[in-house]
């Protein structure tokens, strides 16, 4: 999967989360690619977790306890990495 | 000395130690040492000043975590402000509710929440569906303060003598004279409620926090609760006033929290029940020990664990002290179990805190015998002084010396918590739940913690919640909602559940789930899960 793929879904995931949380809003919140999404409290850790629970099923990838951290997850491009070193790992 | 006076102190007592950072694993660290700190504090002060900020006004805070948000605080506490924070990921329309309750003569921004706000408010204001926040239009006139860092601070000045509910506020106006923190509550109404806590309260409780905790300047605390959250607020506060060193994450990751006490040398965490749960369920390291071997105390506050995961948690942080606390926001802390009662009553809240009183009252308002359950109630230090332009909430929540009781306390007022418990004969308090969440079922009554900490017993639960939903036959049906590990199997965990409990405490139906509704704090919002099966109840009788 090329990587702008992975990112247009994994951004259509966050906005899900973030509405599922927040409820409905006619103007959903912005992000950039590069936006701190966890320590700069656009979405925190119980949010988080569900976000990596509906990339975990939408990729169909398993990740583990060790690899939650702000490091993999604190961006939507780092999560992108992230998920894309997973896919590659998968086909291996 | 006043809490005013007693942070003027510990700021040129520790100049030049680390007062605090903000960490982001791996590798970010902002520090700043008491002395940097003083000098963002008086540059924010001086600025609301010159804005004609006065002795009383409530400004908000509507920021994320961050150092800014530490001085901003402080500013408004040393201005001599009632200063009131709530959480930053709350969704816009909320904050805008909370805004029309408590009237804040300022509110303190950063970008991320401004861009939030002002998103909100062209949107309600277009439809017009909402007058009420149309009384903030003032966000156009922001005056825009920039800071050493890239974070700016924006100030948002609300006129005086605008306020539309001017006959409660005059009613309660003397409280905000005293006060200092305005602590919103979501009560059990879904209409959040600003909790008043007055300034020599906020230093008695940060004092008893430092004694308890055995805090000094050679400390380092992890906080990981928001500062809106009472028990993260008074992790602040003790922190500062003892010296010591206050680390923020924002991350309940366990992965991160581990990161941060091996790299940062963390001292002590205060801690809610969802972040142990998550820690219990991440794979110790090999050298865990080695790598927490810093760590002296944790605590579990805000709500509880169930006994097998207390015994689990005991057994995690073999070499670090567990104190678990118990209040509410309108108490603060009423009790505490000490780590050396730890083993023996685990299962209890502890004793109560110093300078308070914990009652068990029966419904006829007397002193209940041991072991006897009945309402709790509270007095002394941690009483707050009412909720913000909420005379009858005041009331309701915050009453006179009752006969029974004015033996031991004669001053004050006592905090009727609306939660069932009772109290051993060593004097040991054990919380029962709700009394609005408690169930009547075939005759019985059951508190939905009783059937949990008996699903969560089940290897392959993660996280459950019991709620009892109205029903003919039985008066209330109890339906759980389970999280598992996914091998959870209902039929089974059915089986496992009647083996170990009444027949009334079965559930009348387990839904295994992938999520449970949190609060921000890590609490489950067991009223959204009521509400649910109460609509599916309700169209179910209409078809």
């Amino acid at each position: 999967m090329e990587f702008n793929e992975i990112r247009e879904v994994t951004r259509r995931i966050i906005v899900e989360v973030i509405t599922s949380n927040n409820g409905v809003d006619e103007n959903p919140v912005k992000f950039e690619n590069e936006d701190s999404l966890i320590d700069g409290g656009i979405i925190d850790s119980i949010a988080a977790v569900q976000l990596i629970e509906e990339c975990m099923q939408h990729f169909d990838i398993l990740i583990h306890p060790a690899e939650l951290s702000l490091e993999n997850f604190d961006t939507v491009n780092r999560i992108c990495q992230f998920i894309q070193s997973k896919l590659v790992e998968n086909q291996q | 000395m006043n809490l005013i006076q007693e942070i003027i102190q510990a700021f040129s007592r520790y100049e030049g130690r680390a007062a605090t950072s903000h960490y982001v694993p791996p590798n970010s660290l902002i520090t700043l040492t008491y002395g940097q700190l003083e000098e963002r504090v008086r540059e924010i002060a001086d600025f609301l000043l010159k804005q004609g900020m006065q002795p009383g006004d409530l400004v908000m805070c509507y920021m994320t975590k961050s150092l800014e948000m530490v001085a901003s605080i402080l500013a408004v506490l040393l201005t001599g402000g009632v200063c009131s924070s709530f959480y930053s990921k709350q969704n816009p329309q909320y904050s805008l509710k909370l805004f029309s309750i408590a009237h804040p003569r300022f509110l303190l921004f950063d970008e991320g929440t401004l861009r939030n706000l002002k998103k909100s408010v062209k949107t309600t204001g277009s439809d017009n569906r909402c007058p009420v926040y149309m009384e903030y239009p003032a966000l156009e006139s922001i005056e825009i303060r920039q800071h050493h860092s890239s974070k700016a601070i924006y100030v948002s000045k609300y006129p005086l003598g605008k306020n539309d509910s001017g006959k409660e506020i005059s009613a309660i106006a003397h409280s905000l004279d005293d006060a200092a923190w305005c602590l919103f509550t979501s009560g059990s109404t879904g209409v959040p409620k600003g909790v008043l806590i007055s300034r020599e309260d906020l230093l008695r409780r940060a004092m008893t926090e430092i004694e308890d905790y055995e805090l000094t300047d050679q400390d380092s605390l992890l906080s990981l609760l928001p500062f809106s959250f009472d028990v993260g607020l008074n992790q602040l506060l003790s922190c500062l006033l003892s010296g010591a060193h206050l680390v923020i994450l924002n991350s309940w990751f366990p992965k991160d929290v581990l990161t941060t006490i091996r790299s940062r040398n963390i001292t002590g965490i205060s801690g809610v029940p969802s972040i142990w749960a998550e820690a219990l369920a991440y794979p110790k390291e090999p050298d865990f020990e080695q790598n927490t071997q810093t760590l002296r105390y944790v605590t579990v506050s805000g709500g509880d664990l169930a006994k097998n995961q207390l015994v689990e948690l005991r057994q995690y942080f073999g070499n670090s002290k567990i104190f678990k606390t118990y209040g509410q926001t309108e108490t603060f802390r009423s009790s505490m179990l000490k780590p050396s009662d730890f083993e023996r009553k685990m299962t209890s809240v502890g004793r109560p805190v110093k300078g308070t009183q914990i009652f068990i009252l029966n419904d006829k308002g007397e002193i209940a015998p041991p072991n006897i359950e009945g309402e709790i109630v509270h007095h002394g230090v941690g009483t707050m002084l009412g909720y913000i332009n909420d005379l009858e909430g005041t009331n309701g929540k915050l009453r006179d010396i009752v006969e029974s009781v004015r033996e031991t306390v004669n001053e004050g007022k006592l905090v009727f918590t609306g939660d069932r418990g009772k109290i051993d004969e060593e004097g040991y308090l054990y919380v029962l739940g709700r009394e609005d969440g408690m169930i009547k079922t075939l005759g019985h009554r059951v508190y939905p913690k009783e059937i949990e900490s008996c699903i969560l017993e089940h290897e392959h639960v993660k996280n459950a919640a019991v709620v009892g939903v109205r029903d003919e036959r039985r008066g209330q049906m109890i339906i759980a909602e389970v999280i598992g590990n996914g091998a959870l199997d209902e039929q089974r965990l059915m089986s496992f559940l009647k083996e170990r409990l009444p027949y009334y405490m079965i559930p009348g139906e387990i839904n295994v789930v992938q999520h449970l509704p949190m609060t921000e704090n890590g609490k489950i919002r067991y009223a959204a899960i009521k509400e649910k099966y109460e609509e599916r109840r309700i169209l179910q009788d209409c078809s």
